[in-house]
């Protein structure tokens, strides 16, 4: 019953305020009446009568609010009011509204579309259903490079296991597809039978493989992805009535998977079985497949770890010759699937972020102190109606939440526009390890924008709202809003202080970020990458059956590509530079000769045609370089880096000496050193030079290789042309990454750019936002202090001593907080030096200039309003005050 | 001589109120006026006070409000008590009883 009364009391509260209110009003009116009339009973004259009641009352409208407050859902009505009393205010200064929301979205926005990348990279980096249940599963050897699990062991673990709901192998397939565009690379997967039912995937269009078709001799078929299928098939629904022609043999296409299926990530374009062929799966030797598994409703990835480790330590003892070195990982595939860097830069993100955001919520709380100042008088008044300490930091605080909350639905719209941005400008390196098209603003993203713009409302308005709340009635109400000055300066003081501290320590990070990026950039124009062009052919084993053929393929290739007109030289290799080459082997040379394998030192070995040094221009520094007498039958020769000269021969001439190669084909054979040339850069990322060991494609050829054409034009205009030449050699040999050189170096260093431009960004927001609190406080301060400056100048001041006494002012909290933030700047730099190759933290070009930066900014910011100080006009402001 | 008005033990308004209703139904100032006499002067009730109760009050279901007029023919909001302010009422009046107990114990041990 009672609980009926209160919900009845609480709805007419809320819906029938007007009348609650009257009858409020009637029976405290009513009520001083009778006391009135008492009064009068007792002998008072009338008017004191009434006084005397009103002084026993205690005010009507303090009486009012005290019983507003005891009223139940008086909170819900108030809150109401307070929010329609906030926007009222908002709305009546709109230059302050505008420059807050405005500073608030671009902190927001920024951190919600960085939570966004943040998400993808630690949350979901593919999407698929209940990722946290998928693991994987894998060989590690000692040194804790991971590999994939070999057939036979993936076999006879998928046998056993009882913990894992569904267990698949993969393998990804670089094969070459003939379609519409010609011979062309492309990229498949070929999956075990579970694959589809582990990742819980459904096709969008057709039907999945059936159990037989994991069999040899079965037809071939194929499922695509959404992707491959518009591009190449332009959405045909009828595309399963077609075949897909993959390395010279036909596939046919039985379903499409939805655009949301894409993995493994990194632009798989269609899915074929993987054949249960008896050689394969007898293969214990070779990690050729990834896996991907589903724990069982409520088994934990420890417990499948745990079970799993008991049948690897059976499969170790039963083949101790494979299996001994490696120990077996199950890991989540999330934790998997995006590498340790790739978190901490999302991690330095998202503090990044949250430093603009924290420099925004300092900056809206500057200017709301500024606005509380001149607002006293308004405060005053309602403190002197009724409203109570608490109610007054409730007003300020709902003004400060609905600034936050109206600036993070003008951050969401920039969070939008981030997020595509970031999506469209993925460095390769992101896109291989996560399927990029998943980033997008969820619920979470959401919740997260919420969150902030209510902690960012809250942060700015708590100091100005217990200022705000704390006025004394008297004084400001006598004084007219004319305040002391001085007061609340000190905390503005001390939030300028903050913000510059802030952005100096960004400032310092980006532009370290920056130049390191640039400084790597310029490392690598020594070969003039501006007239290079290169592509890589893969020669097929079905096609080309021997060595001889390879060879003499290429030859003919070299020979017509000399004569495309624009082509000045060329050459092949069997990794160029910045193409991700890797092919380590033990050297051990005549000067060593009783070293243990073991300790032997690696270099790097490139097989190389005749001209390679002339076309990428490396200097020779001794000896010569390869002859066309260097062939098959000849004494094995090779030409070694100036790296690789210095560790083998220290002190002597490297030319004449031998040296084995115990990992190769031919283990036994010396091999005389002809030439030493000239140390280059191998990838963006090396931080030293490498050692490496070129021989001559005609001693040491191999199936696949780089070729490299210098050109006298812009390498992008003869690609049409490279590639008609190597159609009319071969229809059906595929060309990939075929591109100048200067967009291979762009393509390697992008994660870098993209760090340095999104540091640099976010430096820049820093700056801008900082210069932005200083002007609001200096023009402030000016405004406040007009009648001193009146006097001052009334008194002889000059204009300059005017502007110089405001720019000290400024001056001194850009000191202080610059001073800080370049001591803090400097520490964390040494943090992300040790995160970023290319970073040096103690990098003195940054320190000298991010200072300079600072007083130009400062003098930029308060130009202004110093400005408008000197043009105060000494009659007008004393005598309006 | 009049004792100094004492102000109001947190919890004892709402006794007071409910006790001043039990003779029968009043306005406010006759509630003011009732508890300032049953307490012979000790507690005066400020209206800052008595509203926000009163309002409370009825919120709870303990007394009920209606319009009537006063003896001077004023429009004046009277309150009177219910079945759940009564029962109210006496639980107050029981834990009011043993609390007095037990601070005059207290006060008189040694």
């Amino acid at each position: 019953m009672p609980l009926f009364r209160k919900a009845r009391s609480f709805l007419r509260n809320v819906f029938f305020p007007r009348r609650v209110e009257t009858e409020l009003d009637q029976e405290v009116r009513s009520h001083l009446g009778m006391l009135t009339d008492d009064n009068i009973k007792a002998g008072m004259p009338p008017l004191e009568a009434q006084r005397a009641a009103r002084v026993e009352l205690g005010g009507i409208d303090q009486v009012k609010e005290q019983v507003r407050e005891v009223q139940i859902g008086s909170w819900l009505q108030s809150v109401v009011s307070d929010c329609r009393y906030g926007v009222r205010q908002l709305r009546k200064s709109p230059a302050f509204t505008i420059v807050a929301i405005l500073t608030l979205a671009l902190g927001i926005g920024a951190t919600t579309a960085i939570f966004s990348l943040a998400d993808l990279l630690l949350d979901h980096p593919v999407s698929l259903p209940h990722l946290s249940r998928l693991v994987s599963v894998d060989e590690v050897k000692g040194n804790g490079e991971e590999t994939a699990l070999s057939p036979a062991n993936f076999r006879d673990l998928h046998a056993e296991t009882t913990i894992l709901k569904g267990f698949a192998g993969y393998q990804e397939w670089k094969a070459s597809l003939l379609g519409t565009k010609g011979a062309e690379q492309c990229s498949g997967v070929r999956v075990s039978e579970d694959f589809f039912v582990t990742l819980e995937a459904k096709p969008y269009l057709g039907r999945l493989f059936f159990s037989d078709e994991y069999r040899l001799g079965k037809n071939g078929v194929v499922v695509l992805s959404y992707g491959f299928w518009q591009s190449e098939f332009g959405g045909d629904p009828q595309v399963t009535d077609k075949t897909l022609r993959v390395d010279e043999a036909n596939y046919a296409i039985v379903g499409v998977m939805p655009a949301s299926f894409q993995f493994p990530p990194g632009g798989s374009q269609f899915w074929v079985p993987l054949i249960r062929d008896d050689a394969l799966a007898g293969d214990r030797v070779h990690g050729s497949l990834a896996t991907v598994a589903r724990l069982k409703a409520g088994a934990t990835v420890e417990q499948a770890r745990a079970e799993l480790n008991v049948f690897w330590t059976r499969l170790q003892q039963r083949y101790p010759e494979v299996n001994r070195r490696w120990e077996l990982s199950v890991v989540s595939l999330r934790e998997r699937l995006v590498d340790d860097d790739s978190r901490q830069f999302a991690m330095l993100f998202l503090c990044v972020a949250a430093f603009v955001l924290l420099i925004a919520c300092v900056n809206v709380a500057n200017l709301q102190l500024a606005r509380a100042a001149s607002r006293e008088q308004e405060l005053s008044i309602r403190a002197a109606i009724g409203a109570g300490h608490a109610r007054i930091v409730r007003q300020l605080l709902t003004e400060s939440i609905l600034l936050g909350v109206l600036g993070g639905a003008a951050g969401l719209l920039l969070a939008f526009w981030g997020v595509a941005l970031l999506r469209a400008n993925m460095p390769a390196q992101v896109r291989e390890m996560c399927d990029v098209s998943g980033m997008h603003l969820d619920t979470r993203a959401f919740l997260f924008t919420l969150l902030s713009a209510t902690a960012a409302g809250l942060l700015s308005g708590v100091g100005p709202a217990f200022r705000g709340a704390s006025v004394n009635l008297r004084d400001s109400l006598e004084t007219g809003g004319t305040r002391v000055v001085g007061a609340g300066q000190r905390l503005r003081g001390a939030f300028v202080i903050v913000e510059v501290t802030l952005a100096v320590v960004l400032v310092i990070g980006a532009g370290l970020m920056v130049k390191g990026f640039y400084l790597l950039g310029s490392h690598h124009t020594a070969m003039d990458p501006d007239t290079l062009l290169t592509f890589h052919i893969d020669l097929s084993p079905n096609h080309y059956a021997s060595r001889q053929q390879e060879q003499d393929f290429y030859h003919q290739l070299l020979e017509s590509l000399r004569r495309v007109p624009g082509v000045v030289s060329v050459s092949a290799v069997s990794g160029l530079p910045y193409s991700f080459y890797e092919n380590d082997l033990r050297v051990l040379s005549d000067a060593s000769p009783g070293v243990p394998i073991s300790e032997l030192p690696t270099v790097m070995q490139e097989s190389i045609s005749e001209d390679y040094f002339r076309v990428i221009r490396v200097a020779l520094r001794q000896g010569r370089f390869f002859e066309p007498r260097d062939g098959a039958g000849t004494p094995p020769v090779a030409i070694i880096s100036e790296s690789l000269a210095r560790r083998l021969w220290s002190g002597v001439s490297a030319v004449g000496h031998r040296l084995r190669l115990p990992d190769s084909k031919f283990p036994n054979e010396w091999i005389t050193v002809v030439g030493v040339v000239a140390n280059i850069r191998h990838e963006v990322y090396d931080r030293s030079f490498r050692s490496v060991l070129y021989q001559p494609t005609s001693q040491v050829p191999g199936p696949s290789m780089d070729f490299a054409l210098r050109t006298s034009t812009d390498p992008d205009r003869l690609t049409t042309a490279v590639r008609s030449t190597i159609a009319n050699l071969d229809p059906a040999q595929p060309v990939t990454v075929l591109q100048s050189m200067t967009k291979k170096i762009n393509q390697q260093a992008s994660a870098l750019q993209f760090v340095a431009t999104l540091m640099g960004l976010f430096g820049l927001m820093a700056l801008v936002l900082s210069a932005a609190g200083i002007c609001g406080l200096i023009a402030y301060s000016v405004a406040e202090r007009r009648c001193e400056i009146a006097i001052h100048m009334a008194l002889g001041a000059r204009p300059i001593q005017v502007l110089v006494a405001v720019l000290k002012v400024a001056s001194a909290l850009v000191g202080i907080g610059g001073t800080i933030g370049l001591v803090l700047g400097f520490i964390l730099a040494q943090l992300l030096s040790s995160m970023v190759y290319g970073v040096r933290a103690g990098d003195p070009s940054i320190y000298v200039c991010v200072p300079f930066l600072l007083v130009v900014v400062t003098a930029l910011a308060t130009f202004l309003p110093a400005l408008r100080a000197t043009r105060i006009d000494p009659m007008v402001a004393l005598r309006h005050g | 001589m009049s004792p100094q008005p004492t102000s109001l033990l947190q919890g004892t308004l709402d006794l007071l109120i409910l006790k001043s209703l039990v003779t029968g139904e009043r306005h406010g100032l006759g509630i003011s006026r009732r508890i300032q006499q049953i307490t012979g002067g000790t507690f005066v009730v400020k209206p800052g006070s008595l509203f926000p109760a009163l309002h409370r009050m009825e919120e709870e279901g303990w007394i009920s409000a209606f319009w009537g007029d006063s003896e001077n023919n004023r429009r004046a909001k009277y309150y009177r008590l219910t079945r759940p302010g009564l029962k109210q009422l006496e639980t107050e009046t029981k834990r009011w009883g043993r609390i007095s107990w037990a601070i005059a114990r207290a006060l008189e041990a040694s």
